[in-house]
């Protein structure tokens, strides 16, 4: 699914996210990416979805070498997949149903099919009861399912998330992953950024560790949680 | 483009003027000033060509004799201008008859002038049967003996003309620095819009907009700025235009060129200008915007 070869990434002020990254993400897994603050886990996830370019070495998805993809054609990348925030990034004035319909406008979809796809995600996400609801009025996490439902709509092959559970409490992040885990089960991909341990100990799925920019630790899921 | 993205645009367009409303209506005030202002120019050359027509297509000229001449020698004159080629008609127009015009305009000066010596020559006025041989047919009647001068049209024209060149001149000035300070608020204008909506277009970047999507409802945005100030000046410049012309068309030696009559021509030259200085002002700043800021998926 998604695949790094020799990747590098290097800032203009010389400052190194990713070193030499080889890694192979399969079709339908679920991979926690772990480490500190400023490891290059976030600046991994910048680079599947082509919002940044790797300095040296190749990145493929879905079998496509997209390492020197032409702008226009990013935007159609962008569609096979989810992108989940730290911070929701749900549009506040918006009620639950626009702000996950909305994804679906900016990919030209017919309303019809808007009013026949959104509650069903809404209900995969638990929301149904509060689609008429306006953002602003709702929870944390109930934010966080508002985005996550937004990143499912457009039926997506992978789920980039980056530290989805970052501002939420923990009972709720559970909430959170296990609906990920829901999501992988029906087959779609997920990465997950996060540097939450407690998390990650308590589902058993493959860590991909990150230290100053090189993996350290790629351990799969048999043994993850061991 | 399907009608469901044409409708979602045209409604994200206007919604972006309304939320941006101080701004919208500034730029189109300064564009309302430049198309009015472009409009006044082009109508009063219109009037000034109309003008021209009117002088150029006037066939009929007075010939003044010179002073202190004879009866006889008055006759003798009339007769050889009568005999020049391309004379239609050559009528006698003796100065007590002129004096008598500007009876009204000299006022108390006509007595004293009449009990004196009359300033005005013995005259004849002439008819041209063909207006392309003016030139030359002046020519033969000023070497005509006792002929002092010709009452000159081409004179006026060369004037009007003259006055029309500045008037144009003066509008190309107009447009250019009053079209580059529209650009330039349109594309504030937009630009404005496009930051307090950066979010939005963040999170549509995210999920796979094409920059065509993202820009497409600013692009609308300022053709609705150029169509909306094409309408308030056509307005403006129709109670104008004829408020001033019904004031001064009866001192006017021709037939103005009544707005009804090019109303719709100036809507439309003013429609397609707005459009495409809302269009070009839009895609500067969506240009900028989207390549700077706007080309990451901000503060992921």
């Amino acid at each position: 699914m998604v695949e790094f070869r020799g990747v590098g990434k290097f800032y203009d002020n010389n400052s190194v996210a990713l070193k030499n990254i080889d890694l192979n993400i399969r079709d339908g897994e679920f991979v926690f990416i772990v480490g500190p603050s400023g490891s290059g886990k976030s600046t991994l996830l910048k680079l599947i979805s082509k919002e940044q370019e790797p300095t040296s070495g190749e990145i493929f998805v879905s079998g496509e070498n997209i390492t020197h993809l032409k702008k226009r054609k990013i935007p159609y990348l962008r569609r096979t997949m989810g992108i989940v925030f730290q911070d929701f990034r749900v549009i506040e004035k918006m009620s639950v149903f626009e702000n996950v319909a909305f994804a679906m406008h900016v990919v030209g979809a017919g309303s019809r099919e808007i009013s026949r796809r959104v509650p069903y995600v809404l209900n995969l996400v638990g929301l149904s009861d509060k689609a008429r609801k306006k953002v602003s009025e709702l929870s944390g996490g109930e934010k966080q399912r508002v985005g996550l439902a937004r990143a499912l709509v457009n039926n997506p092959r992978v789920i980039l998330a980056d530290e989805p559970t970052g501002n939420i409490d923990p009972a709720m992040s559970l909430e959170i992953v296990e609906l990920l885990k829901q999501i992988n089960k029906c087959g779609t991909t997920i990465i997950m950024v996060t540097h939450d341990m407690s998390i990650v100990k308590h589902f058993n799925f493959r860590i991909v560790e990150i230290v100053n920019g090189q993996i350290i630790n790629d351990i799969p899921p048999e043994v993850s949680n061991a | 483009m399907n009608a469901h993205y044409l409708k979602y645009f045209i409604k994200e367009g206007f919604k972006n003027l309304w939320s941006n409303s101080i701004m919208s209506a500034a730029s189109v005030l300064v564009m309302t000033c430049c198309m009015i202002l472009t409009g006044g120019a082009m109508l009063i050359s219109l009037n000034i060509n109309k003008a021209l027509e009117s002088v150029e297509h006037q066939n009929s000229m007075t010939v003044f004799l010179k002073k202190d001449i004879s009866q006889e020698e008055v006759v003798e004159a009339g007769k050889k201008i009568a005999a020049v080629p391309n004379i239609l008609k050559c009528d006698y127009y003796p100065s007590d008859k002129a004096i008598e015009k500007y009876k009204d305009v000299l006022g108390e000066l006509y007595e004293i002038v009449e009990e004196g010596e009359n300033p005005f020559p013995e005259a004849y006025h002439i008819t041209m049967e063909d207006l392309s041989l003016y030139n030359k047919t002046i020519s033969k009647i000023k070497n005509i003996p006792n002929v002092e001068s010709v009452s000159d049209r081409s004179e006026t024209a060369k004037k009007l003309s003259d006055f029309n060149r500045l008037v144009g001149q003066a509008g190309i000035w107009i447009v250019c620095s009053l079209g580059i300070v529209s650009l330039f608020i349109i594309s504030n204008t937009i630009k404005i819009t496009m930051h307090s909506r950066r979010f939005e277009i963040s999170i549509m970047k995210s999920v796979g907009a094409t920059n065509g999507f993202i820009k497409a409802p600013f692009i609308i945005e300022g053709m609705a700025i150029g169509i909306i100030s094409a309408i308030i000046s056509t307005v403006i410049l129709y109670f104008v235009y004829n408020s001033m012309f019904s004031l001064i068309s009866g001192i006017l030696p021709f037939h103005s060129i009544a707005f009804a009559d090019i109303m719709w021509q100036v809507f439309g030259i003013f429609t397609a200008a707005g459009i495409m200085f809302g269009v070009v002002g839009g895609l500067i700043s969506i240009k900028r915007y989207l390549s700077k800021e706007g080309g990451e998926v901000v503060a992921w």
